[in-house]
């Protein structure tokens, strides 16, 4: 019976550290969309400043929410994030615009697929 | 952007050194795991506890070799697989049927001295994996058998037929003084408390039979005894 406890007590961890990286998902998903349409508003309305100082910003929130997504996701995925993360402020600019959209377009993408893949629906467990 | 330091990985793959590290953490963990379930040894496993087993080797190995993948990936399912395993053998415990169905039920495969052929049809067993077997449990014929049962785990059980087993003290009327357990007392130059207990020895005892013989512990490889104080030394080379 003491064995079950163990059981028990592993469980609890096991869902402790699968909760945790939902959480950790979500709320990096809920900060960083937020930022990401604000950064193409600015764009869109030509406010390449914005842009700018938003894409760093972005840039500087990712970097450090990084180093704790990087115990609970694949790195590939998250290093991929960091490249286009990292592209960003320096195609805030007119000349740039279309890649700015692009990149973010991206960026956004790849945040959404971050967050619907930890998500236990069918098509994610099967 | 990046700092590529120390710890952390390049764009195509892995550091040995972060390799090495979560070699040693798996290991340890893997380790722990294996004693709260409880293993036994590979010949004595269940089918279910051998499927846990191999799936957590399996499952191990992944953040050991890649590691762009988190530790935390690896030692998840681990987790889960260990208390799964605990959970199905406490229910195994209390369920014979639950028993049943995971397991199996040993099967008989020699009654009375005949080899029910239906039954070795139907675990897909052939003369010679009986015959082989049987062998490693020195019986070299099969009229010598009486019965033979297969386990869950796949081992064979066998009673031989009455002309053809070993007589003990009891069928020759012999009495035999029961002296107990014999123990390692004392392995590598150390005194095994567990033993000693189980022997009903003290460590004093021990220590006047190394004086008797002029010998220290750490001259002491191993020394065997049991409960009638009958003992065996093996020096060091």
């Amino acid at each position: 019976m003491k064995r079950l406890w163990y059981a028990l007590v592993l469980v609890i961890i096991a869902l402790g550290i699968s909760f945790t990286e939902f959480i950790a998902v979500r709320n990096s998903y809920n900060t960083f969309i937020k930022t990401i349409d604000e950064a193409r508003t600015a764009v869109e309305q030509e406010d390449y400043n914005r842009a700018k100082r938003l894409g760093k910003e972005l840039e500087n929130k990712w970097n450090e929410k990084e180093k704790k997504l990087n115990y609970l996701l694949e790195h590939s995925v998250l290093d991929e994030l960091s490249m286009n993360i990292a592209e960003l402020s320096d195609l805030s600019s007119e000349e740039s615009k279309n890649d700015f959209l692009s990149d973010i377009d991206k960026i956004k993408r790849q945040f959404i697929v971050l967050y619907t893949n930890e998500l236990p629906y069918g098509d994610n467990i099967f | 952007m990046y700092d590529i330091g120390f710890g952390r990985n390049d764009i195509n793959g892995d550091f040995m050194l972060i390799s090495i590290i979560r070699t040693v953490i798996l290991y340890i963990f893997i380790l722990l795991a294996l004693r709260i379930m409880g293993k036994r040894q590979l010949s004595e496993m269940q089918t279910s506890e051998l499927v846990i087993t191999l799936l957590i080797s399996d499952i191990a190995v992944i953040p050991m070799q890649n590691t762009g993948q988190p530790l935390l990936s690896g030692i998840v399912p681990i987790l889960i697989l260990i208390s799964l395993e605990i959970l199905f053998s406490v229910i195994m415990l209390k369920s014979g049927n639950f028993r049943k169905i995971v397991c199996g039920s040993p099967e008989m495969v020699i009654k009375d001295g005949k080899i029910l052929q239906d039954q070795m049809r139907r675990l897909r067993m052939t003369t010679e994996d009986l015959c082989v077997q049987l062998r490693q449990q020195g019986i070299f014929s099969l009229e010598d058998v009486q019965y033979c049962i297969v386990e869950t785990n796949g081992d064979v059980s066998v009673l031989e037929k009455p002309d053809k087993r070993t007589p003990s003290a009891e069928d020759l009327g012999i009495k035999i003084p029961d002296k107990g357990i014999e123990a390692v007392v004392i392995n590598d130059s150390r005194y095994l408390s567990n033993s000693l207990e189980l022997c009903s020895l003290t460590k004093e005892w021990v220590d006047s039979v190394l004086r008797e013989n002029d010998i220290t512990i750490d001259e002491v490889f191993i020394m065997t005894a049991n409960r009638d104080k009958e003992y065996n030394i093996i020096r060091r080379d």
